[in-house]
């Protein structure tokens, strides 16, 4: 290397420095009677990042002196940034997160409590599910307010029930586990018996089984926890075992769905999906984005129903807006989260995110019930999204890492069998609960 | 079989190893670009090519229109860059001093960047932001650059130190005769000698800035200010949703500085990384 590109070198690196020692390059800062809350939203999806930004700038141009600064953040690591942050007592005013989260926060008392702040018109307009999400039995209040929920649906290949001749179901007369395994029987081509179907009629994603079967075993009032007033119990009774039990047959006796589902995601469901290898597939709502964008020329898919058990109940994660309580301007930033919330934005919200409303004057209007997209299906499940027992239970994350989601993998690749399964969840379970007991 | 044609197998062999390992490597980096040049029609294809079939701008196309990429990869340069600079600019008469003097002070340095290495980082995190706080340097890149040189540094002054002892003291000592001073024999002597570990060192403290994510996470709130590492992740979603086209197209834009950066420098490189490996 010469001297000349030594100096060279050196020229740069010290022109570095000094710029990066220079003051930001957005230092505006406001006149002393116009007020500024701190909002970080972690929206992702271009629909629901343009959606958040339009209310944003509504409210800004609507309350010249109450300026809202958005931080667009990401859900990868706003968990370890927000605990930093409420330990340093550097927070925004406002924040968007899943309920559970919030709850932890609220739980350490870094949550504001909105309900002084909540209108009587929004508390009803919004359903007690969502609400549950975000209060909590040994601490009084309301510590957010939920907006958006997801749900999980049906997705199928159009083409593929058409010319099979299968009647599609609708809300009025769904699909229940044994009329699910029945059509993806039908629709499983194995053309020449080699025990690898060309077409796989059924697809249940497993990749987090644990989270996946106890959403959909709620339906069947399957609930793994019981509370005797003292302490939290792990079941596992008939209620709890359909689920696992059906997709278990649907693997191994009607060889309707592909075993290697079990590492499967629902966004890794697209690929065979589009293909014309998998027929159906349970999913989340939110998956329809990538069904518009990825899909191929000439797809036709439908969204269908949620598999009928004895209800069509699901639990309720909701997304929330909170008002964190080192907040200056605790009033203005609770005003802005019931604006952001309200029935209005909520549509807007729901559509760019592909998820439920929590409002039901949301749920009820035309961009939301339209039969395009299965918006009327997926905007009907908001009345059916509930708090689940297991979300109350502290062990929850760490008996679905350590018990659960190892022995469902296990039952799935039929290493252990019903008996082995209920052991497991059970025994080791309740080990697990007992730590956290007192 | 002659000692030529031996000679001429085993060069043939080995370059084919070296081929195949540098494939190895390099794939990744292939399929990075490969996705980044696919649709997400493409990208759910069942059958996938390293070949993009249908080649489309688009996914760079929504990089630089939805998200200030420009902005961020500025910031990213600046402050590993500012970062990587300090290390080397204050490691460098730490690890002289080490190299030539033993003592209780060398000791306990030499015991401070082992220590230091042990600790993982996320313990530190939350006294770290106070103090980066209290100091006024909230949301600033000063804050990042300060955390940055700190965080490298007991790396560097590692490096440093062994390569400055393979440089033979007698040349020190020859310009003492000369009547050089201290800062002649380090800019004069030292420097242009341990230049090839002086860039080794501040490549390694510009990739560690370059792609540090949690420190900037804490410490940076104006999207104005934020490195790439902070913009990347908004590609990703909860529910393992992710924006893959434009995922890959950021990242691949984003590793283009740091491929610059080392094939400009690639041959100082090797050297510094062979450089002190033996002494004498």
């Amino acid at each position: 290397m010469t001297r000349r590109s030594v100096a060279i070198l050196t020229a740069l690196v010290l022109g570095a420095a000094l710029v990066g020692c220079s003051p930001g390059a957005d230092n505006k800062t406001e006149p002393d009677d116009i007020i500024v809350i701190d909002y970080e939203a972690i929206v992702w999806q271009p629909g629901a990042v343009a959606a958040n930004k339009a209310i944003v700038d509504a409210w800004n141009n609507a309350n010249p002196n109450v300026q809202v600064n958005l931080i667009e953040g990401a859900w990868s690591g706003m968990l370890e940034k927000m605990t930093t942050g409420f330990e340093a007592g550097k927070v925004p005013d406002v924040f968007h997160y899943d309920a559970k989260r919030i709850g932890i926060f609220a739980q350490q008392g870094h949550i504001l409590n909105l309900d002084p702040y909540i209108s009587d018109s929004q508390r009803d307009d919004i359903h007690e599910g969502a609400w549950q999400t975000l209060q909590f039995e040994d601490r009084e209040g309301t510590y957010g307010i939920p907006f958006l929920q997801e749900t999980d649906v049906v997705f199928a290949n159009r083409t593929i029930l058409e010319a099979a001749g299968v009647v599609l179901p609708t809300m009025d007369a769904p699909w229940t586990w044994e009329d699910y395994r029945q059509v993806s029987k039908q629709l499983t081509v194995d053309s020449n018996g080699d025990g690898t179907p060309e077409v796989w009629g059924g697809g249940v994603p497993l990749e987090n089984s644990a989270s996946r079967i106890l959403r959909l075993a709620l339906g069947n009032d399957g609930f793994f926890f019981s509370n005797d007033g003292e302490s939290d119990e792990v079941v596992f009774g008939a209620a709890e075992q359909l689920v696992p039990e059906a997709i278990h047959g649907m693997i191994f006796e009607d060889r309707s769905v592909d075993p290697g589902n079990i590492g499967f995601n629902t966004e890794d469901m697209l690929p065979n999906f589009f293909a014309g290898k998998t027929a159906t597939f349970l999913g989340e709502s939110w998956v329809r984005d990538l069904l518009n964008t990825g899909a191929p020329d000439g797809f036709e898919w439908v969204l269908l129903p949620p598999l009928f058990a004895t209800s069509f109940n699901q639990p309720s994660d909701t997304q929330a807006l909170a008002v964190t309580a080192v907040s200056e301007h605790p009033e203005e930033a609770a005003a802005f989260v019931s604006f952001f919330t309200n029935a209005q934005n909520q549509i807007q919200m729901a559509l760019g995110d592909g998820l439920v409303a929590t409002s039901k004057e949301a749920l009820r209007s035309a961009e939301l019930t339209t039969s395009e997209q299965g918006w009327d299906i997926v905007s009907a499940m908001g009345a059916y999204l509930i708090e689940a027992p297991y979300q109350r239970v502290l062990a929850l994350p760490e008996w679905a890492d350590r018990v659960a989601n190892p022995a469902f993998d296990r039952y799935f690749r039929d290493q252990i069998d019903l008996d082995e399964l209920r052991r497991l969840l059970v025994d080791e379970g309740n080990r697990v609960l007992e730590r956290y007991a007192g | 079989m002659t000692t030529y044609s031996r000679t001429r197998a085993g060069r043939i062999g080995k370059y084919i190893a070296l081929g195949l390992y540098v494939l190895f490597l390099a794939a990744p980096l292939f399929w990075l670009v490969s996705v980044s040049f696919k649709s997400n029609a493409e990208l759910f294809d069942l059958t996938q090519s390293w070949i993009p079939r249908d080649p489309t701008l688009d996914n760079f196309i929504v990089i630089f229109d939805e998200f200030p990429l420009v902005t961020s990869l500025l910031n990213s340069l600046i402050v590993s860059t500012a970062s990587a600079a300090g290390s080397v600019l204050l490691g460098t008469p730490i690890a002289y001093v080490m190299a030539r003097q033993r003592s209780l002070i060398t000791k306990g340095t030499t015991a401070w960047i082992l220590g230091s290495q042990m600790l993982p980082f996320i313990t530190i995190l939350v006294p770290l932001f106070l103090l980066i706080i209290r100091l006024g340097l909230y949301d600033t890149r000063e804050a990042l650059i300060l955390v940055y040189i700190v965080w490298s540094l007991p790396f560097a002054v590692w490096m440093l130190r062994n390569y400055i002892r393979s440089i033979p003291v007698e040349l020190e000592q020859a310009a003492a005769l000369d009547r050089a001073n201290s800062f002649q024999i380090m800019f004069r002597i030292i420097g242009p000698l341990a230049l090839p570990g002086l860039i080794v060192a501040f490549l390694f403290a510009f990739i560690q800035a370059w792609n540090e994510f949690f420190f900037a996470l804490v410490i940076i709130k104006n999207p104005d200010l934020a490195p790439l590492s902070l913009m990347l992740v908004r590609f990703i979603g909860n529910d393992a949703g992710v924006r893959m086209g434009p995922l890959a197209a950021a990242s691949l834009l984003s590793a283009i500085p740091n491929l610059i950066l080392f094939a400009f420098l690639q041959r100082r490189l090797v050297q510094g990384l062979l450089g002190g490996s033996v002494r004498g």
